[in-house]
């Protein structure tokens, strides 16, 4: 049976939501040469919001869409207390201290999270509406999958239109290309720079709350997913939003790809690639060479 | 001047740092003459070693539990040699094997006998040695294997009271070809690690059907991954056989299973394969979603606290529960009861508390538990010899952790424990 079709149906199905994992990192690079390591623990916070709030049990759609998007509002909260109290004093002092901060951070949250929370793993049910599948060439595609494409697509959309056409975007471009300058001609560097990062925090705790009915909510999914996304942020170019869901569906699709005709390679299949683009390209599909020099 | 100042501090600070050695080790050596202090106040203390943190920290959290539960049952009876009451220490260490050494010689220098040693194979490789060279008697209530237990074991005083993944193995390859004789295929989804690796060819070499099992396909993925999509969307499209004649064989654990499998019921995967089979404990997967488990063999040391009607289970249960209320048993809490059990026995029966007696007075030891009475493994074998149990657990949203066990097999331990025994 030919199985390429479903191969590349599925890497699609995997790459779209891999994305809107991927999309705060690079959006939070882009703007403030931070490389967010805290994002998985930010991810998984959300995650353990949604589940936690939901129970468990199977409820409503709107109480389901409701608690997706109160997750990812809680974590951009908990983004404004972490800008404020640590990532704005790092701003200045070079990417290598805001690694170190934000690994601390990412510690602390995989701490944290079993206090809380219990060492169990929790799961959340799909609402009824959500539930079932759908057969494309060969390949069987959940329900929720299309959701989780809609939910990456709509986000890509809504990050274009915002940095393009927003002043907020313009503002945030302008303090990527050159804060200094950009303070000099007026724009409030700090609160836009804050204003970005809570947006990114928003966009992992969504992100946790969407793949959380695929996945198992536990301090494992800090690490899961996260490592991924760093491959599709860093291939598709640090601090391009295109280049990042170009990079992580091009990366579901070969991972399909391995899975179904070169098993013994699959676990491995994202970091060749990433070696190979390191290699040929350094600077990623869509990213540029002097942001390179900064990192 | 400088040169002889800079020298000066050098070899005051050498000296210091000797002085601090020389300290350090005499308190251990006290510590260490003194060995039995943890018992000479009326109170034996066993220990226990694993992350009560972290990815694994519920297989720790359950060992505690299960035994604690021991202990308070001795205790209640009168203790172990003539009246002296047990105690449990746990060590709180990360899941690497630096921290389980760390950990053993800490229990090392404060006299505790015995250690129900550690959660993870490559810690009880690190720390094995460290309790035989302290004279600690190293009961696993984590680790198993030929390598551990077997005939041709490096470490003599090491015991396990785990089950092991060729036992497991054993036992499925037994059960399923009775139960799925149209079973031909089997897929494998596991983690990339050796008893991920290497459960499914002990199963096909030790499938006791009329016609043999072949692996079809397998998949492994790096521990802790949680993302199965590519696997579940290639495995829907390439498992065109019969449902009757392929089965799917899972050795993920914990919330890989768990992910994996919420992934297989939403594509609708679980409807192509005759059975789901599990070897790394099903029962935490199962609770975990609530009611909407869907059917699984799993094969392990306990598998699921029901399916068994005598009067030590019950009473560890009952007890269980006081400890935990609305928890139930896991094979690790089993695990670390039966350890502790064997423990006493071997405290009572040994003429002094040292390493070589008690691991003499361990051998061959019977042990009452609460998959029935077994024996400890003698010369050839420091492995447990209880019941492999192999049950299809599933979703009940009526029972009270929403599991329920929809059949149930045991195959002795001295049958299911062979391939280890030739290891």
């Amino acid at each position: 049976m030919n199985l390429l079709l479903p191969a590349i149906i599925g890497g699609i199905a995997y790459g779209v939501p891999l994305f809107l994992v991927a999309s705060g990192l690079t959006l939070v690079y882009g703007v403030l040469r931070v490389l967010n390591f805290a994002h998985g623990g930010l991810l998984m916070v959300g995650a353990y919001l949604f589940a936690w709030a939901l129970g468990g049990r199977s409820v409503s759609l709107w109480a389901f869409i409701g608690a997706i998007v109160g997750a990812g509002v809680v974590v951009g909260l908990l983004g404004i207390l972490v800008e404020r109290g640590m990532f704005s004093r790092l701003y200045g002092a070079g990417t290598e201290v805001s690694l170190l901060g934000s690994y601390g951070l990412l510690l602390f949250l995989t701490g944290i999270a079993p206090v809380i929370w219990g060492n169990a793993p929790l799961t959340q049910a799909l609402p009824s509406a959500l539930a079932g599948k759908v057969t494309i060439a060969g390949a069987a595609v959940s329900v929720f999958e299309f959701v989780e494409v809609g939910v990456g697509v709509g986000v890509a959309i809504g990050l274009f239109l915002l940095l393009k056409r927003t002043r907020l975007g313009v503002q945030a471009t302008a303090v990527a290309e050159d804060r200094e300058m950009a303070r000099a001609l007026g724009v409030r560097a700090a609160r836009v720079s804050g204003l970005v990062f809570v947006l990114g925090c928003f966009l992992a705790g969504l992100a946790g709350a969407v793949v959380a009915p695929t996945s198992a909510v536990s301090v494992d999914l800090a690490s899961s997913f996260i490592l991924t996304a760093f491959a599709a942020v860093i291939i598709g170019g640090l601090g391009s939003v295109e280049g990042a869901l170009i990079a992580a569906v091009g990366l579901g699709i070969i991972d399909s790809l391995c899975v179904t005709y070169l098993p013994s390679v699959e676990p491995y299949s994202f970091y060749i690639v990433l070696a190979v683009m390191l290699t040929l390209r350094p600077q990623g599909l869509l990213g540029r060479r002097q942001a390179l020099g900064q990192f | 001047m400088r040169h002889l100042a800079v020298r000066r501090r050098a070899g005051v600070g050498l000296m210091a740092m000797m002085a601090v050695v020389i300290g350090i080790s005499a308190c251990g050596s006290n510590a260490k003459s003194a060995s039995g202090s943890s018992q000479s106040s009326g109170k034996i203390t066993l220990g226990l070693i694993g992350p009560l943190s972290g990815p694994v920290a519920q297989t720790t959290t359950d060992a505690r539990r299960g035994a604690q539960v021991a202990i308070d049952q001795i205790n209640a009876a009168g203790g172990v040699r003539g009246g002296q009451k047990l105690a449990l220490k746990v060590a709180n260490e990360p899941a690497d094997p630096a921290g389980s050494v760390t950990a053993m010689r800490n229990f090392g220098s404060e006299g505790v006998p015995i250690v129900m040693g550690d959660m993870l194979s490559p810690d009880c490789d690190a720390s094995a040695p460290v309790a035989q060279s302290l004279g600690i008697l190293d009961i696993s209530a984590g680790c198993a294997g030929g390598n551990l237990t077997g005939p041709k074991r490096e470490f003599k005083t090491f015991f396990s009271s785990a089950g092991s993944d060729s036992a497991q193995a054993y036992a499925l390859g037994h059960v399923l070809p009775a139960r799925y004789p149209k079973v031909r295929n089997l897929y494998v989804v596991g983690y990339d690690y050796l008893p991920g690796t290497q459960t499914a060819s002990y199963i096909e070499n030790t499938w006791k059907g009329k016609e043999p099992i072949k692996v079809k396909k397998q998949y492994f993925v790096p521990l802790t991954q949680l993302n199965f999509s590519s696997i579940v969307s290639t495995i829907g499209a390439s498992a065109t056989a019969a449902p009757g004649t392929q089965g799917l064989l899972l050795t993920t654990y914990g919330s890989g299973t768990l992910a994996l499998l919420q992934e297989m019921q939403q594509s609708g995967l679980i409807n192509k394969f005759a059975f789901i089979a599990a070897t790394f404990m099903y029962y935490q997967p199962a609770v975990a979603l609530k009611g909407k488990a869907p059917k699984v063999v799993d094969s392990y040391s306990y598998v699921y606290w029901g399916a068994f009607h005598n009067s030590v289970n019950n009473k560890f249960v009952a007890d269980y529960l006081k400890i935990a209320p609305g928890q139930y048993p896991s094979d690790w809490s089993f695990q670390a009861y039966v350890a502790v059990l064997a423990a006493a026995k071997a405290l009572d029966k040994a003429k002094k508390v040292n390493l070589a007696d008690l691991s003499s007075a361990l051998e061959g030891a019977t042990i009452n538990g609460p998959t029935g009475t077994f024996q400890v493994g003698g010369a050839d074998s420091h492995q447990f010899l209880f019941p492999t149990v192999v049950g299809q657990l599933g979703g009940d949203p009526s029972a009270p952790d929403g599991v329920k066990a929809f059949s149930l097999n045991t195959i002795p331990g001295e049958l299911s424990n062979s391939i280890a025994f030739k290891e």
